[in-house]
């Protein structure tokens, strides 16, 4: 039994329509916007180039930019982001390239808060470029008003941004939840080193969800080892206190239950005065200053003994 | 194995040379533990023989607070009546129950089956 941090996604749960309604989306703005696409798409590159000058001032977001061929790449990527945006077309697969882009951010650690400065540099770009074809506009007969201009462009930008930062953190949830299940693999890795012989040599801190995946681990390898010695080595851990003495001598307790005696190795005698100090009760515990110690009782205590060979030196 | 030395409305009691074991069933109620309760003490009053009691919980699979309680008060009272308590194959998350719940059963050796505990009693 092991716990672990819950995946939760949000991104993949909605459909065009449920977003559309989120944002305040009307098929007009789209249309709006369909209707800046031939004149503002001759202006994407000027608009890229800006972007380009403005990120010249933040070399933080530079050093995303592993060559200039990843940069050039990354240029053509943003030109088919923003054509694709002016087709405003709001359906399936429009949502799964802005979570796919969210992803990517996410790979490769871009911070949210530089997607969102960049999003809203481009924006003012696309403001000024709504600004020129209003006046434009104003010569036909049902000019489209700035105001109206500037809705649409919002309210896309946003269910963007909204998407992309949503699926930056499921991605990167998935991957905290990933490594917490390595990190977990890690740090209980008990083991059989003689028949019937368990040792779990613990390094860092203990706490109580810790002691908790310890103690699983302990017991299952009992269980399926029928172990009768268990050495906990906790030489590699920093700090001793009345909690972690507690769970320490929990899982003691536990494996005598299952039929298998434990051992507590690498008692310090610093930590030793600490558990006296805090007033732990350890009169049922095992424990010894060494792993070295700790062996040689569970050999002793399964009939073993360790007899230096003929190769062995002195 | 000796034939059983008592019967059970559920699980089995028999003797094994001079100990009684109590293989308890799963999802045992505080009615059935009385009368296993009952069968024990009867047994190891009558019979002179028996010095050791061993439990059994390798069919227990869940348990809660309550019926935990009602065991360890059974132990107690085959303790009481000059009897050895053995534990023997409790799975891991039994183990993990007892000692979370803070109950400390007053059992003298704990094994992975019966003849271990009867090797750690004797």
């Amino acid at each position: 039994m092991t716990t672990s941090i819950p995946k939760v996604s949000v991104a993949g749960e909605h459909s065009a329509e449920e977003l559309m309604r989120l944002y305040r989306i009307q098929p007009s703005h789209l249309e709006v916007i369909r209707g800046m696409r031939d004149q503002a798409r001759p202006r994407i590159n000027g608009v890229i180039e800006h972007f380009y000058q403005w990120m010249g001032e933040h070399p933080a977001m530079m050093a995303f930019f592993e060559s200039e061929e990843s940069m050039l790449h990354v240029r053509k990527m943003q030109t088919v982001y923003w054509e694709r945006f002016l087709d405003a077309n709001v359906d399936a697969e429009y949502l799964r390239d802005r979570r796919r882009i969210g992803e990517i951010h996410a790979r490769i650690g871009l911070p949210v808060m530089f997607y969102i400065g960049a999003i809203n540099m481009v924006y003012d770009e696309l403001k000024g470029i709504a600004r020129d074809l209003t006046k434009q506009e104003t010569n036909k007969q049902s000019p489209i008003h700035l105001e109206e201009m500037d809705q649409s462009l919002a309210g896309l930008i946003h269910l963007d941004a909204g998407l992309i930062c949503q699926s930056f953190v499921d991605k990167r949830d998935q991957l905290l939840h990933e490594q917490s299940q390595a990190v977990m693999a890690m740090s209980t890795p008990v083991t059989e080193i003689w028949d019937g012989i368990l040792l779990l040599p613990i390094v860092g801190i203990i706490d109580s969800r810790r002691s908790e995946d310890i103690m699983n681990a302990v017991l299952d390898a009992i269980k399926h080892s029928k172990a009768k010695e268990f050495i906990l080595d906790i030489s590699g851990v920093g700090v001793v206190d009345t909690a972690v003495a507690n769970y320490l001598i929990s899982i003691t307790k536990a494996t005598a239950l299952m039929g298998c005696r434990s051992t507590i190795s690498g008692i310090s005698p610093a930590i030793s005065k600490t558990i006296i100090q805090l007033g732990v009760e350890t009169d049922d515990v095992n424990t010894t200053s060494t792993m070295m110690d700790a062996l040689g009782e569970s050999f002793a205590n399964r009939g073993l003994t360790i007899k230096r060979g003929s190769k062995g030196k002195k | 194995m000796n034939p059983p030395a008592a019967s059970l409305t559920a699980g089995s009691l028999f003797s094994i040379r001079r100990t009684l074991i109590a293989k308890l069933p799963n999802n045992f109620d505080s009615q059935l533990l009385q009368a296993i309760s009952s069968e024990i003490l009867q047994t190891v009053s009558t019979n002179k023989e028996i010095n050791s009691v061993v439990f059994d919980l390798s069919n227990i699979t869940t348990i809660d607070r309550f019926d935990l309680d009602a065991l360890h008060d059974v132990m107690k009272a085959v303790k009481l009546v000059g009897a050895r308590i053995g534990l023997c194959s409790i799975g891991p998350g039994i183990a993990a129950l007892i000692v979370n719940s803070g109950i400390h059963l007053p059992h003298q050796a704990a094994g992975h089956d019966i003849q271990d505990t009867m090797d750690l009693l004797h």
